[in-house]
């Protein structure tokens, strides 16, 4: 059946009027800000996953790692984006270097200093240097089998002396200093040498306590009792003042949403890598330098490497 | 029989519900003016949701992301220009691909099948809008997607209807002279792909 002229027109005219009525709609309705806000409010999510060491990798598809220089640049970053309202900081480390920690602790005060709110969300695990990390946030949120605690420092060598006798091994030292083979396996530990760890250790044991007593806001004794090493799940953690809320991911969006006095529903930026690529490749740039050409490694790969491989060994729990 | 020439709601019309017997009418006689003006009105109001809704930038780094939060009216006129020319890159691919393929229409006619094939997009936008204020809403980004998808099967059909009525050849042919330009264009870029990896190997190599 032939359709008349007059419907032909009408249809025409019937979707030219509702495409032309819902763009006056959308005129007319001012989009909510909240929304799609940039120069509004955002919470910015930083991850700090795997063993937290002072170099520059990633890990990628070669590891987990939390990169101390990498996550300096994204708390940096977050301090100085005026959209961003409150900082949450994703943890599931089991720690790693203390120094990095403690470099990663000090960007947090500095960040908490310029006015925004760090909240600390804990996944897995969040012990040790991850504990450290998350004793410096405004307040930390665990959900109830979460590990945490582990507050301590611990160093550990091998001596070898014996096993390299068995196999026929003799290594040769030539050292500017008495002290300066400290720590190597191919001989065991002097008193004096003992000594000097112990003071090392005590004092990271020191300086970790101060931050939690500090962050925490607790007594130091309190602390003391609970640094012996232990680590603690979420709720045993939250009765004795190591962590303040229960909750998953989502609650401490929420929570800092809240405390930062964000209207609507909170605008997310996740730093780090964003695609699936980053991710599985974000490890290469740690791995860069390991091609027989020793002289383009710099001090800084150099000890960034060092610190991976001593991570087991040297790390404060 | 001397047939008076289409108006414009006709053609609207007529592409839109009836491809096939409106593409043969035009077939010779293409209307250019009428095809401007229908182009040129699909891309205005196209254009007006970009300027309406704002650009999602919430994931994009904070840099980026500010940077673009007030391009939405200049990346719809960017957008706007570059589809007038992109309008006629394509006529004159898909001219080429059909005269390859036996055809016999004209560019012209081409210019005017693709015109008109662009009038389904306006149906996406009422749908856009309901998304951008409902956007929790399961209903709503279903609705948007089922309709985009119709939406593309919608030009595609048109195009391939109007092609064949224009160039007086096949179904099969109107489809190849579609999808075969995109053959090309995916078969070159995956050898040039492959070429680079093979130029940079060495490259890699030496990093790591």
């Amino acid at each position: 059946m032939e359709v008349s002229e007059i419907n032909k027109k009408l249809v025409v005219g019937v979707i030219t009027g509702i495409v032309l009525i819902s763009l006056a709609i959308a005129f007319a309705v001012k989009p909510d800000p909240a929304r799609n806000r940039v120069n509004g409010e955002r919470i910015g999510v930083i991850y700090i996953e795997g063993i937290i060491t002072g170099g520059r990798g990633e890990g990628g598809v070669f590891g987990v790692q939390a990169s101390g220089p990498v996550i300096l640049t994204h708390l940096r970053q977050a301090g100085e984006d005026d959209s961003i309202k409150a900082v949450l900081i994703r943890i599931n480390s089991p720690g790693g270097s203390a120094a990095a920690s403690q470099e990663i602790g000090d960007e947090i005060d500095k960040v908490r200093k310029e006015g925004k709110l760090v909240i600390a969300s804990m996944g897995d695990v969040a012990a040790s240097g991850g504990y450290w990390i998350a004793a410096r946030a405004d307040r930390i949120i665990a959900n109830p089998a979460t590990m945490t605690g582990s507050i301590g420092v611990i160093m550990e060598t091998q001596d070898m002396q014996e096993l390299f006798d068995k196999i026929g091994i003799s290594p040769q030292t030539i050292k500017s200093g008495p002290h300066k083979d400290m720590g190597s396996p191919n001989r065991p530990l002097t008193t004096e040498e003992r000594d000097i760890l112990q003071d090392m250790v005590n004092d990271i044991y020191d300086q970790f306590v101060d931050v939690v007593a500090d962050g925490r806001k607790m007594d130091r004794q309190k602390v003391m009792d609970l640094a012996d090493g232990r680590i603690f799940t979420g709720r045993q953690a939250k009765e004795n003042g190591l962590v303040d809320e229960l909750g998953n991911y989502y609650d401490a969006v929420d929570l800092a949403a809240r405390l930062a006095k964000i209207k609507g529903d909170p605008v997310i930026y996740e730093y780090g890598p964003k695609s699936a690529f980053e991710r599985l490749f974000g490890g290469l740039s740690g791995l860069s330098g390991l091609n027989g050409r020793f002289s383009g490694i710099s001090p800084g790969e150099i000890q960034g490497y060092l610190e991976l491989l001593m991570t087991k060994r040297e790390a404060p729990r | 029989m001397n047939e008076t020439k289409p108006v414009i709601t006709e053609l609207i019309y007529g592409a839109l519900f009836a491809p096939a017997s409106t593409f043969r009418r035009i077939s010779g006689d293409p209307p250019l003016f009428y095809s401007f003006i229908v182009f040129l009105a699909v891309l205005v109001l196209t254009s007006l949701v970009q300027i309406v809704i704002p650009q999602q930038v919430g994931n994009l780094p904070p840099e980026l992301a500010d940077a673009l939060s007030g391009t939405g009216p200049y990346l719809g006129i960017i957008g706007a220009v570059f589809s007038v020319i992109g309008w006629f890159i394509q006529a004159g691919v898909f001219q080429v691909f059909a005269e390859l393929f036996g055809g016999r229409g004209r560019a012209a006619e081409v210019l005017t099948v693709l015109a008109f094939a662009s009038v389904p997009g306006v149906v996406i936008i009422p749908f856009r809008i309901f998304s951008y204020y409902t956007p929790d809403s399961l209903l709503s980004s279903f609705l948007t997607m089922a309709v985009t998808l119709a939406v593309i099967v919608w030009r595609i059909a048109i195009l391939t209807i109007g092609l064949r009525e224009t160039h007086q050849f096949s179904t099969g042919k109107a489809l190849a002279a579609i999808f075969v330009p995109g053959a090309v264009i995916l078969l070159a870029a995956g050898i040039l792909a492959a070429s680079l990896i093979g130029l940079f190997v060495p490259f890699l190599n030496q990093v790591f």
